[in-house]
C-alpha cells in the first residue's frame, strides 16, 4: 500500500471489535469500511478498491479462507493481512498460499497491523 | 500400547477435549482481543489530550465499563472451561444434569453460532441427578449437538431442554419443531456406559434419553 492510499477493509464477525478497531484506524487518518462476514465484504469489494484488508479467518457461514479466495480475485494487488484468534499451521499456510500477505494472532498491536498492512 | 478404554475411544475423548478447548479458547482469545482494543482506544484518548483534545469523561467511563464487561465474560466461560477440566477427575459422580446442561450449552455457543445458530436452555426449576462421569455425558451432547447442527436450518434457535423427571431423565434437542436427525451419531460403548439411548422427540426433536436419577430432584 502506497502512502497516499488509506483506505482499509475490517472483515471480523465480531461487530464490536471492528467498530472500535476502525475508530482508532480513522484517528489515524485512514478510511475504514467493516463487514461482519464475508458476503458484506466481497460487497464492499464491489463497491470501492481499497489498499489493505485486515480478515479474520473464523466466520460463520463464508469462513476467512473462502473469503480471501474471492478478494484475491475482485483484486489480485490488494494487501491482506489475515487476523485470528488462533495461528493454526494449516491456516496459515492456506492463507498464504492464498495470497495473503501476512499473518497476525489476536490480539494485536494496532500499529505492528498497520506497519504490515503498509508495508510494501 | 493399547489404551485401557481402547484406541478408537481413547481417541475420540480426547478429540471432543481438543476441539472443547480449542474452541473456548479462541473466545477467550476474542474477549482478551476486545479488551486491547479498548485498553488502545483509551490510550489514544489520552494522547490526544495531551496534544491539546479535551477528555469527555462519559466516553471514558462508557469504555472503563465495556471493559469491565469484557472480563466477567472472559471469566465466565474460563469458569466453565474449568468445570470442563475438572469433569474427567473421577470415573462416576453425582451430577445435577441443570448445571452440566449449562455448562455444554455455554462451551458449545460459540461452535453453534460458526453455523448461525442459537443455543437456549429450558432448564426445569429443579433438575434431577444422576450418577454417571460428566465427561462422557459432555461428550455424548457433544456428539449429538453435532450432528444436529448438521440438520438444524441456519438462523435458527436450538434449545436444550432437560424432561422427563428422575425415572428416566431426558436432555432434548429442539430445533424449533424442525426433524432433526441423528441415528449412529453416539458411538455404542458411550451409550452403554451412560445407560443412554437415543430416541426422537414429541417435539421433533431428538432426546437422550439416561438411565434412573440418582437422588431425587436437586435442592435449590
Amino acid at each position: 500500500m502506497s502512502e497516499q492510499t488509506k483506505r482499509i477493509l475490517l472483515v471480523d464477525d465480531r461487530a464490536e471489535f471492528v467498530a472500535i478497531m476502525a475508530e482508532r484506524l480513522r484517528q489515524r487518518g485512514y478510511e475504514v469500511a467493516v463487514a461482519t462476514d464475508g458476503p458484506a465484504a466481497l460487497a464492499a469489494m464491489g463497491r470501492q478498491r481499497f489498499d489493505g484488508v485486515v480478515l479474520d479467518l473464523v466466520m460463520p457461514g463464508m469462513d476467512g479462507i473462502e473469503t480471501l479466495t474471492h478478494i484475491k480475485e475482485l483484486d489480485p494487488t490488494v494487501r491482506v493481512i489475515v487476523l485470528t484468534g488462533h495461528a493454526s499451521s494449516q491456516y496459515v499456510v492456506q492463507a498464504l498460499a492464498l495470497g495473503a500477505a501476512d499473518f497476525m494472532v489476536k490480539p494485536v498491536d494496532i500499529d505492528s497491523l498497520l506497519a504490515r498492512l503498509v508495508e510494501a | 500400547m493399547t489404551h485401557p478404554l481402547g484406541d478408537d475411544q481413547a481417541r475420540e475423548q480426547a478429540a471432543f477435549f481438543g476441539r472443547v478447548t480449542a474452541s473456548v479458547t479462541h473466545e477467550i482469545k476474542n474477549h482478551l482481543a476486545l479488551i486491547n482494543e479498548y485498553n488502545g482506544l483509551l490510550a489514544d484518548l489520552l494522547a490526544a489530550h495531551a496534544r491539546g483534545r479535551d477528555l469527555d469523561p462519559e466516553r471514558l467511563a462508557g469504555l472503563s465499563a465495556e471493559v469491565r464487561k469484557q472480563v466477567r465474560q472472559a471469566g465466565d466461560i474460563v469458569g466453565q472451561l474449568n468445570r470442563f477440566a475438572h469433569s474427567v477427575d473421577s470415573p462416576a459422580e453425582e451430577v445435577d444434569l441443570g448445571e452440566l446442561t449449562a455448562t455444554f450449552t455455554a462451551l458449545s455457543a460459540r461452535r453453534a453460532q460458526r453455523r448461525r445458530i442459537e443455543l437456549s436452555l429450558a432448564l426445569p426449576e429443579s433438575a434431577p441427578k444422576l450418577v454417571c462421569q460428566p465427561f462422557l455425558l459432555l461428550l455424548a451432547c457433544h456428539c449429538l449437538l453435532e450432528a444436529v447442527l448438521e440438520t438444524c436450518p441456519e438462523g435458527t434457535r436450538l434449545t436444550i431442554g432437560l424432561g422427563g423427571g428422575v425415572e428416566r431423565p431426558r436432555l432434548v434437542f429442539d430445533c424449533g419443531g424442525a426433524g432433526l436427525a441423528g441415528e449412529g451419531c453416539l458411538p455404542p460403548w458411550l451409550l452403554t456406559n451412560l445407560d443412554a439411548s437415543l430416541e426422537a422427540d414429541s417435539s421433533g426433536g431428538l432426546a437422550l434419553v439416561l438411565g434412573p436419577a440418582s437422588a431425587g430432584m436437586a435442592q435449590e
